[in-house]
This record gives C-alpha cells, structure tokens and sequence, in this order.
C-alpha cells in the first residue's frame, strides 16, 4: 500500500466518522457533505459515478447507505471500502451501545421529542438538497427527468414493487432510449 | 419468552439483508416484531425512536441495541456483523465490476435509466418526510426545511455546520410551541 492510497484512507476515514457522527435522521442527510467531498473537493469520481453509485446501493440487498462502501472502493481499492463502511457503523455503534446502558435506566422522553422534531425539518432540508443533487446528477436528458417524474408519480400512488420500476427503466437505457 | 440466541439473532439479520430493499427499517420491523416475535409493536417503536435520536445510520444502531438487550456483546456483534458484511461484500465486488464496464454504451445506457429512476424514488422519500415534516407546525418546518435545503445546495453552509446553526433555532421552535 503505497502513501498515496494510505492518505486518502486517511481522509476517508475522519471526513466519513465526523458525518456520522452528524447523522440524525438517516443517512440521506449527508449525502450532500458526502457528494461534496467525493466530488468536488477529492474528485474521486465524476457527479455520474455519484449517482450510479447510490442506484447500485438502491438495487443491492442490503441498507440503502452501503453506497458508502462503494465510494470507499472507488476512491481507495478493497481498503476503501472497509474503511468507509466501518467509519460510518463503526464508532456510531459504540456510541448507540454506551447509550442503550444509560437509555434503560433514564426513559423520560419528553424533552428527546422536542429535540427530535425540532431537528426534523433542518434534517428534511438535507434529504432535499440531496434530492436536489441527485436529479441534477442521475439526468441528462428529456427522457432521463420523464423517468424520474414518472418513478416519483407511481412510488407515491401505488405499492408497485420499486424492482419492476429499475428493471423498465434499465431495459430502456440499454436500448439507448435514456 | 426466552430470548434469541446469537446464532438466531445472526441469521435472522443475515434475512433482514438479504431481503432489504428501498426502506430496510421496514424488513426488521417484519423480521423481529411479525415473524418471530422477539419484540413487542412498542419495543419497536419505543427502540427505534431511541434509534434515531442517536448519530449513525437507525438500522445499525438497532441492529446493536437489539442484539445486546437479547444477548449482551455478542448479540450485538451478531446482529451486526449479519447486517453490514454480507453487503459490504458484494458492493465491493460490483464496485470492481463497474471500474471494467463504467464505459461499455449498454452498461453506460443501463445505468442512464437505474439513476434516473433511483432519483425518483428518492423523491418519494422526501415528499413522505416532507408531509410527515407538515403535520406539526406546517409553515415554520417547512420555511425551515426550505432555508436548510437552500444553505446546503447554495453552498452557504455544510451540513455539520447547518446542523449546529439551523439546529437549536429550529429545536427553540419546538420547545416554544410545544403541545401543552
């Protein structure tokens, strides 16, 4: 492993342990700080990679934010990735161990509830800076924002499986109609 | 009832993985609470709001706290370990795929339509949070949400930062009109 490889493990360590520590509300709050690093201040991949990346997590088993795993991969090999995906599970799970200890014998939850809807709709502001981002990233053409809208219509009317959705939507970019 | 043991803990998680797509929270709902029974509606609900008002991602910090109230240290490395390796594994190895086939026109093509169409269901997401966000002081969380949206995608603040500003403010709005 080269000093080249080792700083940027480096970097993807601290940058990625400080947003999870930063994480309330699902880790699609800090896709932005995430996309921001990994894009425009690190160029470890292109906007298009960004959001090829968070639609591979989307069709993967798995949680949605192993997206971060593969960011990892791309910006530093098979060491990339473990490091990614444990410095956003990692510490945050010894901090959730410490505080289940404390939690059972302190259950008074009134001023947890206003902290927590307090912080919702800072938090929901990121989810839409997200949004935001991805759709500027995932689409190029006509077609590409008519796929999104329409994805966007039928995930919100019906309970169609979203998997019948990527597979139309993939058929019809490898026929070069995207 | 007694509690799981680690090996049941492990693969009931290893099931939750396999099987989560789109909101996972939703498949360990299923798996502990409808399948097997290991927690009561409310200990669900009581462990997943302590979920989120911890940093991280909410499913692992449930995977830990379920696993050590079931079964201490173990139980939790259990559950944990089920959730996040067998997918970091696999990730790795399409993130070696896609290095080789990024640029091959059907796979470039492919990928056009999958991001096209993961933004949309991101979207819906964000409308459920958004009319979530709405039921409770409609105008000042979505004024909110709007001014935290605009400072991250103007570039005015980074999200540590628009946490720990827009934070208490929006927190000191919740404590003043909270419900009597």
């Amino acid at each position: 492993m080269n000093a080249h490889t080792l700083d940027v493990l480096g970097v993807l360590f601290t940058h990625i342990v400080g947003l999870a520590l930063v994480t309330f509300g699902g880790v699609n709050t800090i896709l932005p700080a995430l996309h921001n690093q990994a894009v425009n201040e690190q160029h470890w991949m292109t906007d298009r990679d960004f959001a090829n990346f968070f639609a591979l997590s989307s069709v993967s088993p798995g949680p949605n934010f192993l997206m971060l795993t593969l960011i990892g991969f791309k910006a530093a090999g098979v060491a990339g990735a473990v490091v990614a995906t444990f410095a956003l599970c990692g510490p945050t799970s010894l901090i959730a161990l410490i505080a289940v200890r404390v939690w059972d014998r302190f259950k008074d939850a009134r001023l947890r509830d206003v902290i927590q809807t307090g912080l919702m709709p800072v938090t929901v502001g990121f989810v839409a800076a997200a949004a935001i981002l991805l759709v500027r990233a995932a689409d190029n053409s006509l077609v590409a924002y008519g796929i999104t809208a329409a994805t966007t219509a039928i995930g919100l009317a019906t309970r169609l499986n979203p998997l019948w959705i990527f597979a139309i939507a993939a058929a019809a970019g490898a026929a070069g109609f995207v | 009832m007694l509690p799981p043991t680690t090996r049941e803990i492990f693969f009931a998680f290893l099931r939750i993985t396999v099987l989560a797509f789109g909101n996972a929270m939703s498949w360990v709902h299923r798996g502990l609470v409808y399948d097997r029974r290991w927690m009561s509606e409310e200990q669900f609900a009581q462990t997943l709001s302590l979920c989120q008002s911890l940093p991280g991602p909410n499913i692992t910090n449930f995977a830990v706290i379920a696993g050590w109230r079931w079964r201490g240290l173990p139980g939790a490395l259990a559950a944990i370990t089920a959730l996040i390796v067998p997918p970091t594994v696999l990730l790795t190895i399409l993130g070696a795929f896609y290095d080789r086939v990024a640029d091959v026109p059907v796979v470039r093509g492919a990928f056009n339509g999958l991001a096209a169409a993961a933004a949309g269901l991101f979207i819906v997401i964000l409308v459920k949070s958004l009319i979530v966000c709405a039921k409770t002081r409609p105008v000042s969380s979505l004024a909110t949400a709007a001014l935290s949206c605009a400072a991250i995608v103007g570039g005015v603040l980074s999200v540590p930062l628009a946490l720990v500003t827009l934070g208490p403010l929006s927190i000191a709005l919740a404590w003043l009109r909270r419900p009597a």
